[in-house]
């Protein structure tokens, strides 16, 4: 057993890890060679053009050859980042390499490194442990797959016994129920428009429209730089549209959400993609992150706060979404990726929140969870709440979206209403393809 | 000369524009009196000290730490080191030697301490300037100050300053720049969390900042003593006072390093603030009043830097905001 990272480092063992892995402030040879820069010095003098050249030597022969050594780490975007921390992970040429849910940050250039990366390791004869939760990449990946569930190892499944379903069957302990999507297919949402863009215009999109319907869930989906995760920060008010406006009709015509904090008074709340950053406080508890967005409402006389009326608002959601915990005072750096999504989704509920806009909210999560936050979606909707879903998993939008608005190239290229016809590929070709905008 | 160099050159250049624009200011208010060979002396000679004590927070501040004892080091190693000389008659030798060997062992305190209490540096670095300010008082109870002939100004005049000005700036540049050292440094204070899982041994850095650190102080301290020729003892934080311009120079040279190399930055930042509390006094600014002004010009230089970001955005969305609604009528007309 290793007795830290560094140990499993110079015993064979590479990993990249799920977290940002890089540091901005230093080029990319500095990066790829941290931890190592000894072996290019003399007396404590470094040679950096040796360092930048080997560096780049490497980044040539996994295949990134387009990211410069010599260039400031922080200049990159997050996908070349990663593809940085895999470089790393190779300079120490290890007969054991770990990837704990990279996938998930990369996108098509990335991911084509990492699989031809593993081909080599395998072709050698060296192991990869992949860590992952999406099954379609587990199967097209993995030889073996071993399901752990509640911090136990539960079976090990080979060849054709590896199945979507039967990894599902695995992961939450039980046959999922037949729906784990929606089972309808109709477009059923209110009339009332309870959020409303116009001319929207912000980072990659220009003068995008759209309105959200009361009981409504619309989907927003794209390849992942379309614009589309920028959208959603627009809606909630985290960033100022450059053109256009949004606001909420059923409050006033002229009610603009200005600010998160004006969105989450008047009923919205907000699931970000990158959760661990912008969603939670991961050094705060459980009780902390689930009253934030409630506290005005629990004050009572002079801004009091009783600690009763903050334990009953976090037990209840603690029932109601069933996060595992040991108590509401346990901190999230303790909780699992989908525990952990489930305190968003409880601090949103706990303040009764009307409006959701949820940014990849099943990135990350495992099957179960992944089930459970459908079936709270379509509680929800029947509720009369109205959702904003932004995905990049187009079966995940087909099942669970009335309507579903596909970006591209920073504007609003097709729209799609629910239907048991409609198929990824309907989707696909207007995400990435140069057909003609379908969208009115 | 390779592209690098240039590079290099050229952004020095025109940071070095920054001090010049100040002077210049100061020329037209002063009608003419700061264009002076002895201004400019007295305006070098002044930034020298306060250049190397920024030299000696730098690497600390690197690894996101300010360390509030540097001013009771340069001031103790000072006195420790002029009473030594003169005990020792070691002559410069003695001052630089003894100067450099308090001060180290004084930041190598400061760093083990630091390492081992895991307690904020802000915390123990306040309580150890105290200790290290009572030091001269327990080893020299009677004078409790250090005074030395006054053929050892030598140390601290033209030229000779500039040259120990020169060698500090090259020592500095090539820890920085050219050694494992600062490479690692700056790795930990990007991100220590992942410098340490690449295998970076983080106490054993933390551990060289201090005692690099110690080094400039040391260079520091005979510099202090040299030109003061006598040195009582602080009590009291009176060493944070000391090392106030260093201070000044220091949040105005990170503003600077974001267009030269950090090193150049030191230097050029405090010979601004020179400049400007030079200037100040000609126009016959009182002393409070020249503190205001040039503590106001920081806040405004610092608010300019950190707002940069924002004003470049609005500039760029108002364009964009134009060509969008251009768009949008158009579509709209169709």
């Amino acid at each position: 057993m290793p007795k830290n990272m560094v140990d499993a480092q110079n015993h064979g063992v590479g990993m990249i890890v799920q977290e940002q892995g890089t540091i901005g402030n230093i080029s990319v040879a500095s990066n790829v060679f941290t931890g190592r820069l000894e072996e290019f010095s003399k007396f404590g003098f470094i040679n950096m053009k040796a360092v930048t050249k080997r560096a780049q030597e490497i980044l040539n022969e996994i295949g990134a050859g387009d990211i410069n050594a010599a260039s400031l780490t922080a200049t990159l975007n997050f996908e070349d980042r990663k593809i940085v921390e895999i470089a790393r992970v190779m300079v120490a040429d290890p007969d054991i390499l770990i990837v704990d849910e990279t996938t998930t940050a990369l996108a098509m250039k990335g991911r084509k490194i990492l699989y031809n990366l593993i081909e080599r390791f395998r072709a050698n004869n060296k192991a990869v442990i992949f860590i992952s939760h999406d099954l379609d990449e587990l199967m097209s990946v993995c030889s073996i797959v071993t399901v752990l569930r509640d911090g136990r190892i539960i079976q090990s499944l080979e060849g054709d016994k590896i199945t979507q379903n039967n990894m599902r069957k695995l992961m939450v302990g039980r046959e999922l129920s037949e729906h784990y999507f929606r089972e309808d297919y109709e477009c059923t949402y209110g009339d009332e428009v309870v959020l409303d863009g116009k001319q929207i215009t912000y980072g990659s999109f220009t003068n995008v429209d759209l309105q959200l319907h009361k009981g409504e869930i619309l989907g927003l989906c794209g390849l992942s730089d379309c614009g589309m995760h920028e959208l959603g920060k627009v809606l909630f008010g985290i960033e100022k549209p450059i053109t256009g406006r949004v606001t909420l009709p059923q409050l006033d015509k002229d009610a603009e959400v200005i600010s998160p904090s004006f969105a989450v008074k008047h009923g919205m709340g907000y699931l970000s993609k990158d959760r661990d950053r912008e969603s939670v406080i991961l050094n705060a508890s459980i009780l902390e992150n689930i009253e934030m967005p409630s506290l005005n409402r629990l004050a009572g006389l002079l801004g009091y706060i009783s600690s009763n009326s903050e334990k009953k608002l976090a037990q209840e959601q603690i029932d109601i979404l069933k996060i595992k915990c040991r108590d509401s005072k346990q901190r999230l750096t303790e909780l699992s990726g989908g525990n952990k999504q489930k305190v968003v989704f409880s601090k949103w509920l706990g303040c009764k929140s009307d409006i959701l806009i949820l940014d990849c909210a099943t990135r990350g999560i495992d099957v179960g969870v992944k089930a459970a936050i459908y079936q709270l979606l379509e509680e929800m909707k029947a509720e009369g709440k109205s959702i904003v879903l932004i995905s990049e998993e187009l079966p995940e939008m087909i099942g669970m979206c009335d309507r579903m608005l596909v970006m591209k190239d920073g504007a609003i290229t097709a729209e799609f209403r629910r239907s048991a016809e409609l198929t990824e590929a309907d989707i696909i070709k207007y995400m990435i393809g140069s057909v003609e905008s379908n969208a009115s | 000369m390779s592209s690098r160099t240039k590079e290099y050159l050229t952004r020095a250049w025109k940071t070095a524009l920054f001090p010049a624009i100040v002077f210049l200011f100061f020329g037209i208010a002063t009608g003419g009196r700061i264009f002076t060979a002895r201004s400019i002396v007295v305006i070098l000679r002044q930034s020298v000290l306060p250049a190397i004590i920024i030299m000696a927070m730098m690497p600390n501040l690197s690894l996101g730490m300010m360390d509030f004892s540097i001013g009771a080091v340069v001031m103790t190693s000072a006195i420790f080191a002029g009473n030594l000389m003169n005990m020792t008659n070691t002559g410069y030798v003695g001052l630089i030697a003894f100067s450099l060997i308090i001060a180290v062992a004084l930041t190598s305190l400061t760093g083990f301490l630091n390492n081992k209490l895991r307690v904020p540096l802000l915390v123990i670095s306040l309580g150890l300037a105290l200790v290290y300010e009572a030091l001269p008082m327990i080893a020299f109870p009677k004078t409790q100050t250090a005074k030395i002939n006054v053929k050892y100004a030598a140390l601290a005049q033209m030229p000779t300053i500039l040259i120990v000005l020169a060698v500090a700036f090259v020592i500095y540049f090539i820890l920085t720049n050219k050694t494992v050292y600062g490479h690692n440094i700056r790795a930990l204070g990007g991100n220590s969390e992942l410098a340490t899982r690449a295998g970076l041994k983080v106490d054993r850095i933390t551990q060289l900042s201090f005692t690099i650190s110690g080094v400039f102080a040391g260079i520091a301290a005979a510099v202090y003593m040299c030109s003061n020729g006598q040195v009582n003892a602080p009590t009291a934080f009176s060493s944070l006072v000391t090392v106030m311009n260093a201070f000044l120079g220091l949040f105005l040279g990170m503003f600077l390093s974001r267009f030269c190399d950090a090193s150049l930055g030191i230097i050029i930042s405090v010979i601004t603030m020179t400049t400007l509390l030079n200037g100040l006094l000609m126009l016959g600014v009182s002393s409070t009043s020249r503190n205001i002004f040039s503590s106001a010009v920081l806040f405004v230089l610092l608010a300019l830097s950190s707002n940069q970001p924002y004003f470049t955005r609005w500039v760029n969305n108002t364009k964009r905001a134009k060509l969008a609604n251009e768009a949008y009528s158009k579509a709209n007309s169709n």
